[in-house]
């Protein structure tokens, strides 16, 4: 009797195991998409980048950062959020710094941005990539 | 808000710009850097112009309302300098002006027809950010009365006191300046205008529209 309630019961085992793995995995699957959703980090890449390159890394105001090496200047924005006055700021920061080459990356593609990026882009060299969140590492590609 | 005082030059353009509480002066060879990231930006040059000379009596004249206007209330005549017509303003070389439209047109004008075409230009897609000026009429609104004339000295003394009392955060000294000081002077004042506007506080001289739809209206 104990032996035909064991036969019964090893392949149920056998598959809440699996079933149990499976959903735990993908838990951690889902965490590990999730990680990059953070302009910080998004923003650490970019520098560490740069700063691999010996490029000199300036912080200016509203989260806009600047990378220098000799006369070649690229001012970046990185955030989910964007609008005009934003934008504004970040062209009042590339005609203080005398900057022509700006990149623009965010989420948010709304129309209010891309007003204003067309506004701006006749100014200055304006790079606006739309940023894939699950390959941290596309940023470097997407910089070059 | 980033607002903005522009005084055209036979090179360019000379600036004052205030972000926050910080003045900027300096200068630029296109308007349209500087129409690019602020909210309001004044002019010293007059972009909506007459299509024809018109008849005052028995002159012609190519003078807007708004210049008689503000030539009453500066009270000194040569401050007001004529614009050109629409149509002069296509002309490429001085003499042929008073040739063929039978009015001269001062030199110092014909000189800023590069930047009076540049504002026009620009005016359909800044029309929100663009306004004309005159420093003269500014700077009597700041006093509330006339001014010496600004080739005296004190007339340069009258005119850097009242930018130093009306703009709170500008000290001449800190000014490095590679241009003529009365363009930053006029670049400044028109910059007390600009925030005027913004405040609603601008007085509006003349009245209409050209041609193409550029009001003909000179704020102070």
């Amino acid at each position: 009797m104990l032996e035909v309630v064991l036969l019964i019961f090893e392949p149920i085992k056998v598959i809440v195991a699996i079933i149990l793995s499976l959903i735990l995995f993908l838990i951690a699957y889902r965490k590990k998409r999730r990680r990059p959703k953070d302009p910080q980090e998004v923003k650490r890449v970019i520098v560490s980048y740069f700063k691999r390159k010996n490029w000199e890394y300036r912080e200016l105001s509203h989260g806009i950062f600047m990378v220098k090496k000799n006369m070649r200047k690229i001012l970046f924005y990185v955030d989910f959020k964007m609008n005009f006055n934003i934008l504004k700021e970040i062209l009042y920061e590339a005609f203080l710094n005398n900057v022509k080459d700006v990149r623009i990356l965010s989420l948010e593609r709304t129309e209010d941005v891309l007003e204003a990026t067309r506004r701006i882009n006749s100014n200055v060299n304006v790079h606006r990539t739309k940023v894939i969140l699950k390959k941290l590492e596309e940023f470097e590609r997407v910089l070059r | 808000m980033i607002v903005c005082g522009v005084d055209g030059c036979p090179k360019g353009w000379v600036f004052a710009l205030k972000h926050g509480i910080e003045i900027r002066v300096g200068a630029v060879k296109s308007l349209k850097r500087i129409l690019s990231f602020s909210d309001l930006v004044v002019v010293d040059i007059p972009i909506g112009l007459l299509h024809k000379p018109r008849k005052i009596g028995e002159r012609r004249t190519t003078m807007r309302l708004c210049d008689e206007m503000i030539r009453k209330i500066v009270g000194t005549p040569s401050s007001v300098i004529p614009p050109p017509t629409l149509e002069m303003l296509k002309e490429r070389n001085y003499r042929d002006i008073k040739k063929k439209y039978g009015i001269g047109i001062p030199k110092q004008m014909y000189l800023l027809f590069p930047r009076i075409r540049e504002a026009r230009e620009l005016f359909e897609r800044f029309k929100n950010t663009l306004r004309e000026g005159h420093p003269e009429a500014s700077f009597t609104l700041m006093k509330g009365d006339k001014l010496h004339s600004k080739h005296t000295e004190t007339g340069i003394l009258e005119r850097k006191k009242l930018l130093e009392r009306y703009l709170v955060n500008i000290r001449f000294d800190d000014v490095e300046v590679n241009f003529k000081m009365d363009d930053v002077f006029d670049a400044l004042v028109l910059l007390w205008t600009a925030q005027r506007i913004v405040l609603g506080e601008a007085v509006e001289f003349g009245e209409g529209e050209d041609v193409q739809g550029i009001p003909m209206i000179i704020h102070a």
